[in-house]
């Protein structure tokens, strides 16, 4: 199963290099687009929305951003309309052991998983398989 | 012996309960009409000397009375004064007053002396709850500290460990990329973007180690060496530090100082300075070279610094939490810790000054910092 459309959300660039390295690596998707933080993924998804860019299948989404991290990312992606977010899929992807941020990131329905980097080969596969 | 030994008792008896009754009716009077007083200090002298006449006043209606009762019954022919010397009864009546007087002072003082350790108890009890009170505000600010000190702890932890496992995650997964991509052929660029990532991450490693050695040096500072400083000559030091950052980025610093003294730790406030510098410099508005402004003006007991530069500014209003946060980067663009203003602030805390923030996005950041000026 290909998609059509990966948005990684993450301000780290390295860590941006290797998902893109992953996703061309197992030939995931058609586009892979990338923002640094939760503000330009909302203005993304505005885009999208609107028809100005391709909307995304999947969200691979960090927590500890500048400008908007994920949990405030995640607020106000709550917030959009419904019909631009039905075919989405939001998984988590952060460092982040800490107990507060697991059980923050249960009490939103819309973080359907929570991955810890870095993202490996046959869990991304995996992933791809149990939703797509 | 036995008979002798009954009455006895039976007399015992009787002036208890006399007692009892006395004192009974006395006090239920006096309390019920508020006589004997138990609150003010007055009442402590005056409760016996209240009840004395007050016995010596009821004691006086046995002798009236029995006079009057003897004058209704067989007349007064010889007056009443014979009447008392006469009749041996009379004689006993007319003790009344006196007995009275005594039993009524003897109740008035131990009612005061009921008062004077009540009163004492109260005294200690009070005087202990102020103690107690004392104690536990104290308890409580030490309690606050802790507390406070027990978050930023927790907070460094999980930033730091944050920030350490970034680039050891980075360096796994570029690892793991090596391996997949090794064997391939024309692998050659990838391979040397790779290694060139390693390496900025291994870099990163090592300033996150630096920068959390900073901030347990400052937090380990018991106190700063305070003491009147020329602000000139941080500014200077600062400046000769930076020169190659500052022509490399074609920027300039301008200064219109002072030339009073602050009161200060010269070392942290290079420290200060530093960082501002740097950061008006790496946080550059791309459309223009930077300029930075340094003036300071004394302000009542206050030099007031500003530091103005001409960046890509702050939105002040979303990030207000997040500026002087430890780890807290306010910028996607740039590479950092997030680490700057936290110890910016810090510092400025800890020299018992006050740091201030304007910002306008597009425009630029203006710090205001204000330090106690030297007298001398």
């Amino acid at each position: 199963m290909k998609l059509n459309c990966i948005l990684l959300v993450e301000d780290d660039d390295t860590t941006n290099f290797y998902n893109q390295f992953l996703i061309e690596n197992l030939d995931l998707a058609e586009h892979v687009a990338v923002t640094s933080n939760g503000q330009e993924a909302l203005e993304y998804l505005k885009l999208a929305g609107n028809g100005e860019a391709t909307t995304p299948d999947l969200i691979l989404l960090d927590i500890n951003m500048p400008v908007m991290n994920g949990f405030e990312f995640i607020e106000e992606y709550e917030n959009l309309p419904n019909d631009w977010k039905s075919k989405i899929l939001v998984v988590m992807l952060t460092t982040s052991l800490h107990p507060n941020d697991v059980a923050r990131a249960q009490e939103h329905p819309s973080i359907r998983e929570y991955f810890f980097k870095p993202l490996l080969k046959d869990k991304l596969g995996a992933l791809v398989e149990k939703y797509f | 012996m036995k008979v002798g030994k009954i009455k006895v008792f039976n007399y015992v008896r009787i002036t208890k309960k006399f007692e009892v009754f006395w004192s009974v009716l006395l006090i239920r009077i006096f309390e019920g009409s508020s006589f004997a007083s138990r609150n003010t200090n007055f009442s402590l002298v005056s409760n016996r000397l209240r009840f004395l006449f007050l016995g010596i006043g009821f004691g006086f209606l046995f002798p009236f009375l029995g006079t009057l009762l003897v004058c209704l019954e067989e007349g007064c022919r010889d007056g009443v004064v014979s009447l008392h010397l006469q009749s041996r009864l009379m004689q006993i009546i007319d003790l009344a007053p006196i007995v009275l007087g005594a039993f009524s002072y003897a109740l008035g003082a131990s009612v005061d002396r009921r008062n004077r350790s009540e009163r004492l108890a109260m005294t200690a009890i009070q005087e202990k709850a102020a103690l107690q009170a004392e104690a536990s505000t104290k308890l409580q600010l030490q309690n606050n500290a802790l507390h406070e000190l027990n978050t930023t702890l927790e907070s460094l932890v999980y930033t730091a460990s944050h920030d350490l496992k970034t680039p050891v995650i980075n360096l796994e997964s570029l690892l793991i990329m090596l391996k997949m991509i090794k064997d391939q052929p024309d692998s050659a660029a990838k391979v040397d973007e790779i290694i060139n990532r390693m390496i900025d991450s291994v870099q990163r490693f090592r300033g996150t180690i630096d920068d959390l050695l900073e901030v347990s040096n400052l937090e380990l500072q018991e106190a700063l060496d305070i003491k009147p400083i020329s602000l000139l000559a941080v500014v200077t030091e600062v400046q000769s530090a930076c020169t190659r950052l500052v022509s490399d980025e074609q920027a300039s610093i301008q200064l219109d100082l002072d030339s009073d003294m602050v009161m200060a730790d010269h070392h942290s406030l290079v420290t200060v300075f530093q960082n501002l510098i740097v950061n008006a410099i790496q946080y550059r508005d791309v459309r223009r070279n930077p300029e930075i402004a340094i003036h300071s003006r004394v302000t009542g007991p206050w030099m007031e610094i500003m530091v103005a530069d001409n960046g890509k500014g702050i939105d002040i209003e979303k990030q207000r939490d997040k500026i002087f946060k430890m780890f807290t980067r306010l910028h996607s663009t740039q590479d950092g810790a997030g680490i700057g203003l936290f110890l910016v602030k810090r510092t400025i805390d800890k020299l018992r000054g006050e740091i201030s923030i304007a910002s306008q996005v597009g425009v630029g950041t203006t710090f205001t910092i204000r330090l106690p000026h030297s007298i001398a």
